[in-house]
């Protein structure tokens, strides 16, 4: 059965929930705290609070809950809430699990380094020097699409941790840099005023070397710094919403494959699942022939 | 300490002599126990095609590898899991991918290339910055990662084979003009034979294979009329081939899509100069032109404006051969086994 997990959240705070609740959510049954509690509806298994001032009010089910201040990080212990959140590096000190403001789903993004964007470019018949400027609120298709193929990008919207997370090399502005905590140089370039960023873009576009170092430290600094599953997953593993972890060779096996941040569409998850299938899945209701059939033109059958 | 060098077996080739690779990782755990390690390779066989290219890189995570050191050495070898990785990126360890940016032969796969080529990039990309650091084994080699991965790559040389047993022939004019053939690298025989031919002056030529001799020879020998005058001596092997090295005018080096240049390397060895052309990659990180060798534009006219001239002045051929010496002096395992194991303790 789908766990139930409750959303609780007052007007002013309910708009910081939204991007890490659409992570955390995922698996279970996402349902608002007062529809939760009418008769009709399941018991919530654990509850997403957007302000300890909701606190009172909650069932006694594992709680996450948002902490602005060192005194409602203290209410929050007052109430043995599971898990505070914050973005604060100061309650994340005092033990907030840290949710960035302005996350992104990285592993729901693949990254795409400049010799991979190339290509693509290359089979689109664009221009092998694109640049594209981004300052759009949302991720329409346009816009990933753009994100994705430019050999460098200008953006200053809310869109720069999705353009990190894809190794866009990028361009923004001082304050969006000083908002991400991004290091002009290292993880993006940051020029004063458009004209400045256009021809950095320009310049970036043309610069190979540049370009492959700033695609990859901005996807690690969106892993880093800027990914939502990681807190979420964190999240869940302590209200109690984690499914157990494969464990033995099948476990290992996808550990590798996330630690090098696989995507689960990959083909080499495929292959790894095929390879192993018949030593983990359940066994044949029909004699299974004595060797297994290759997989591949180029493999040569068992003898 | 304990050292395991990791790389890519190739099992089942046809008789011949060893790849570049397997004899870098031959030479590597030579001189690793010769320092006073215990070393020993650890090879895994991979496929290069498109569809099963990275399934070797996952077996290498799942590897156990107990040791203090690991020192990998091409793809997908570099994937190996351990705390004390080095990685040290011998020949042809990225070509693979390089051509993957040409459209290949089969449409419905090039489809999917990007996007393979894309999970490669990022794969490679996590598995190189794992290493305590990271060398190749040219300029070139290490250019292209940093250009692929956007990851800082140091070059440290590979002595070449054998390369203690060569040494300058003790005097006289040197008695031909020699072309090495090794196997799976396009060495240009044809050019050095056109040059051959172009040449004014009758020198003798000595096209030595390592192996068998590449398919075009016998052809364009005969359509040259060089069959009296160009030797071809097949599965070559020292102490044969350090003579043909101490006996040379000059050595003819330009291979194609190669990532390191052990024949000119060799031939500085033997203090020879090297003709080569503008776009031999990795030689041209050793032929100055003028000083250890002569660089032409390819042509087979240039080639044998190049012979000529160091055939007809031994006092210039000598010269650039003790600069080419002079140039490799200090090119030995000691500084390879010391760079590598002093990266393992950063």
């Amino acid at each position: 059965m789908t766990a139930v997990l409750a959303l609780a959240a007052t007007p002013s705070t309910a708009r910081r929930a939204v991007p890490f609740l659409g992570v955390l959510g995922i698996g279970t049954e996402v349902v608002s705290w007062h529809r939760a509690s009418a008769a009709t509806l399941p018991s919530p298994a654990a509850v997403l609070a957007t302000s300890t001032s909701v606190l009172p009010e909650l069932p006694a089910v594992p709680i996450a809950v948002w902490v602005d201040d060192l005194r409602s990080l203290r209410r929050a212990h007052d109430h043995d809430v599971e898990v505070a959140l914050s973005s604060s590096p100061e309650l994340i000190d005092h033990g907030a699990v840290p949710v960035p403001r302005n996350g992104v789903q990285v592993g729901r993004w693949p990254v795409l380094p400049p010799v991979a964007r190339a290509r693509h470019r290359r089979d689109l018949d664009l221009p092998d020097d694109l640049v594209v400027a981004i300052d759009h609120p949302v991720a329409t298709d346009d816009v990933v699409t753009a994100l994705a193929l430019a050999a460098a990008a200008v953006v200053t919207g809310p869109l720069l941790p999705l353009a990190l997370a894809l190794g866009t090399p990028v361009v923004t502005g001082p304050d969006s840099a000083r908002r991400h905590g991004i290091e002009a140089g290292v993880e993006a370039e940051v020029a004063a005023d458009p004209v400045a960023a256009d021809a950095a873009a320009r310049s970036l576009a043309r610069y190979e070397l540049g370009a492959a170092a700033l695609s990859r430290r901005g996807r690690r600094f969106a892993e880093h710094h800027l990914d939502l599953d990681r807190p979420a997953a964190a999240v869940r593993q302590r209200l109690g919403l984690a499914a157990v972890a494969a464990r033995g060779g099948a476990g290992r096996l996808r550990d590798r494959l996330d630690e090098l941040a696989t995507p689960v569409d990959a083909r080499i998850r495929t292959r790894a699942l095929d390879a192993t299938a018949a030593l983990t899945g359940p066994p044949p209701s029909h004699p299974a022939p004595s060797h297994p059939a290759p997989s591949h033109p180029h493999e040569r059958p068992h003898p | 300490m304990d050292v395991l060098v990791c790389a890519t077996q190739v099992p089942l080739r046809p008789h011949g002599p060893p790849s570049a690779t397997e004899e870098l990782v031959a030479d590597l755990v030579g001189a690793l126990d010769g320092a006073g390690h215990r070393a020993e390779a650890v090879l895994v066989p991979a496929a290069r095609d498109q569809e099963r290219l990275l399934d070797a890189a996952l077996a290498w995570r799942l590897i156990p590898l107990d040791a203090d050191l690991v020192i990998a050495v091409d793809f997908p070898a570099y994937f190996a899991r351990h705390r004390r990785k080095v990685a040290w990126l011998a020949d042809h360890d990225r070509r693979d991918l390089h051509a993957g940016l040409e459209p290949g032969p089969d449409p419905d796969l090039d489809r999917t290339w990007a996007d393979d080529l894309r999970q490669v990039v990022d794969w490679d990309i996590r598995a190189l910055s794992e290493a305590r650091q990271r060398f190749a084994v040219s300029d070139q080699a290490a250019d292209r990662v940093r250009r692929q991965c956007g990851l800082s790559v140091a070059t440290l040389p590979a002595p070449p084979p054998f390369a203690e047993h060569l040494r300058p022939r003790r005097g006289g004019r040197g008695a031909h003009v020699l072309h090495v053939a090794r196997p799976g690298v396009d060495e240009r025989a044809g050019l050095f034979l056109a040059g051959m031919a172009a040449a004014s002056r009758q020198v003798p030529g000595v096209v030595a294979c390592l192996g068998r001799s590449p398919g075009s020879v016998p052809g364009d020998l005969e359509r040259l009329q060089l069959g009296r005058r160009v030797q071809v001596v097949r599965s070559v092997r020292p102490p044969a081939l350090v003579d043909l090295f101490a006996e040379a005018i000059a050595v003819v080096h330009a291979p194609v899509g190669a990532d390191q240049a052990p024949v000119t390397l060799q031939a500085f060895r033997a203090g020879v100069p090297v003709i080569t052309t503008a776009d031999s990659g990795p030689v041209l990180e050793w032929v100055e032109h003028g000083v250890t060798g002569l660089v032409t534009d390819g042509t087979a006219r240039a080639v044998g404006a190049a012979i000529d001239r160091l055939v007809a002045d031994p006092d210039l051929a000598g010269r650039m051969g003790a600069a080419g010496r002079a140039r490799v002096a200090d090119l030995g395992w000691e500084r390879v086994v010391g760079s590598l194991t002093a990266a393992a303790g950063r």
